[in-house]
């Protein structure tokens, strides 16, 4: 299976995201500003990344119209 | 709190109308065979696609445990949920809208059916079908159990906790009987909007009631007398570093698409693609409606009430209606107490019924016919599922009655025991090399790390099944380099998926994957691995 180039740089900008939001030792513990920011910083760019990547890799792979044939058979089940 | 009478009255009217939705809809779409009756046939379009998959994914944790666990683990607790309910997505395009569409051309009733049409091993597929029981059938007792709780709480003792039991569990196994997986998720939609409403108005309530309204004055107070509740590990020391990774990680995987029943819903049940896009689209962002639900009323409850015991906590809604409502609104109170109890019950029942169906199946299916080679009819065949599905239900009723410790237990390490299949899925998809003597040593030495996670280093409660999941990886890589098998076993296999992309997809030009698709279209994929073999 092959990926896309789209594909290859969404996966890899989530889980540079991911990575730095699970970074040990980061935010110290008991530091609430330094929770905030750390949160800021790394949730809010995945939230981002994720859905710039679907929106983007959801306009390379097109839907096209389900044929006729498989509909019935789907209404048949 | 409660009378008896008021709780017996909502909950027949409510158990009444479930049953009458899944009698309608039976008489609407007449089942007609087990994979039609287990996975909707891939018919089910996507508001109810999306509702059926959060309602089922969702137990009672809500209402019980959950905002106790946003008392105890802070905020840190609510951004390690953020961080994984977003990964959905990704997950869905990469593996399982890979498994819908080969589903759409194999057709495929249970979880360990996609596995063994890639490895063509009756044994995996044995080993899987114990995995995914025993991830399964637990929860429909447990279930059975907090609805009962949540009857005993809101009537303060009142209502006997085994005719509860008794009365939701025939209903349960009465309209998964009838109506199979169509009429659950119609029942689940519907229960679904109950359950996230009830929240947000539980949610609402407390914050005017405590706060005025203010939520700025509610984080305030915590600011000021629990500080801690804003940073790791959380007021209780519950969510440090590796809890951080662990619980998040084995929640993307394990939670959120390889429980079985939501197996079934994110790869086979869909009707076409669109409605899986949907489904990528919506589920993270309900979820975390859901989840702040939640958080909120763990937040309230720590700004109104700090230093409370993990047992209070536990029960933390009823707790703040109880002792706080009550003495300033009563009538509010009473109205806010039935809103737990249904809401309890709805996401449940949700949860429980998906549970049944799907153990139902996975014993019909998977060792009944495909392990002791039990030869039926389609319509035997039917007849056969709903019968287990009779009797696994009166199994689990007589659990809930007198709940063995054993089903804590099994509930406990539930989302870590399927984690190691997922490495299984996902190279058996992208990988052609992978055999299938390395998936039944992935398979084995995955769960064996899972259980030594859990009972002899003691360390499930932070790590989950993450050890697993990297051991099943790694004995999937190295155990399909050292053997080998014949590449005929999973043709049709990878045929299925090449031409159901190319039926599904209308790649746009100049994309590699547009070039990808056009050598597929221009060779056929399939045919070229005979020619080289």
């Amino acid at each position: 299976m092959k990926l896309t180039k789209t594909e290859k740089i969404w996966l890899a900008v989530v889980i540079i995201f991911y990575t730095c939001y699970n970074l040990p030792f980061v935010p110290a513990y008991y530091h609430p500003k330094a929770t905030l920011i750390h949160a800021a910083m790394t949730l809010v760019p995945l939230w981002i990344a994720i859905y710039v990547g679907l929106i983007k890799v959801c306009r390379i792979y097109k839907l096209r119209e389900p044929k006729e044939e498989q509909k019935q058979e789907d209404e048949a089940c | 709190m409660l009378t008896t009478r008021t709780v017996w009255i909502t909950f027949i009217v409510y158990l009444a109308f479930l049953l009458s939705v899944a009698i309608i809809e039976n008489a609407r779409f007449r089942q007609k065979n087990a994979r039609g009756f287990a996975t909707a046939g891939g018919s089910i379009k996507w508001p109810i696609l999306v509702m059926t998959y959060i309602a089922s994914l969702m137990s009672t944790w809500v209402f019980f445990a959950g905002p106790g666990a946003y008392y105890r683990g802070g905020i840190g607790y609510w951004a390690s949920e953020l961080s994984y309910i977003c990964l959905f997505p990704l997950i869905m395009h990469f593996v399982m809208n890979k498994v819908w569409v080969i589903n759409s051309t194999r057709k495929y009733t249970t979880p360990a059916d996609f596995y063994y049409d890639r490895f063509k091993s009756p044994l995996l597929r044995v080993i899987l079908a114990l995995i995914f029981l025993s991830a399964s059938f637990p929860y429909v007792a447990s279930v059975l159990i907090s609805i009962s709780k949540a009857a005993e709480i809101a009537t303060g003792g009142a209502i006997a906790y085994q005719q509860v039991v008794i009365i939701v569990g025939v209903v349960i196994i009465a309209y998964v009987m009838i109506g199979g997986l169509k009429s659950i998720a119609l029942t689940d939609t519907i229960q679904g909007l109950a359950y996230i409403s009830i929240l947000w108005i539980i949610v609402f309530a407390c914050l005017f009631t405590a706060f005025g309204g203010s939520l700025g004055n509610a984080l305030y107070a915590i600011w000021k007398n629990t500080n801690e509740w804003f940073s790791y590990p959380g007021p209780d020391e519950w969510v440090p570093y590796s809890a951080r990774f662990g619980y998040p990680f084995s929640c993307a995987i394990g939670w959120t698409v390889m429980l079985p029943h939501v197996f079934v819903r994110s790869g086979y049940s869909g009707s076409d693609l669109n409605t899986q896009r949907k489904l990528m689209f919506l589920t993270p962002i309900l979820q975390a409606f859901v989840w702040t639900g939640t958080m909120l009323i763990g937040l309230v409850s720590i700004a109104l009430l700090p230093g409370l015991g993990t047992s209070d906590t536990e029960y933390i809604i009823p707790y703040l209606i109880q002792n706080v409502i009550r003495y300033i609104h009563p009538t509010l109170a009473v109205v806010l107490m039935i809103g737990f109890f249904i809401g309890s019950v709805a996401v449940g029942i949700s949860t429980a019924d998906s549970f049944l169906l799907v153990t139902g199946s996975i014993i019909s299916e998977d060792l009944l016919r495909h392990t002791f080679g039990l030869k039926l009819s389609e319509k035997k065949q039917l007849l056969s599922v709903r019968i287990v599905i009779l009797i696994v239900g009166l199994v689990s009723i007589l659990f809930a009655l007198h709940p063995p410790e054993l089903i804590f237990t099994l509930i406990m390490f539930a989302i870590a025991i399927v984690m190691p299949l997922f490495p299984i899925l996902v190279l058996g998809i992208y990988w052609k090399r992978a055999t299938r003597q390395a998936a039944v040593i992935s398979a084995i030495a995955g769960t064996v790390l899972v259980l030594l996670t859990y009972f002899v280093w003691n360390l499930g409660g932070n790590w989950y099944g993450a050890f697993g999941f990297a051991g099943s990886l790694i004995c999937m890589i190295v155990v399909s380099l050292l053997t080998h098998q014949d590449p005929e076993d999973s043709r049709e296999f990878y045929e299925a998926l090449s031409r159901g992309e190319e039926s599904c997809y209308d790649m746009i030009q100049g994309s590699k994957g547009h070039v990808f698709h056009a050598c597929m279209k221009k060779h056929d994929f399939g045919a070229r691995k005979n020619m080289r073999k």
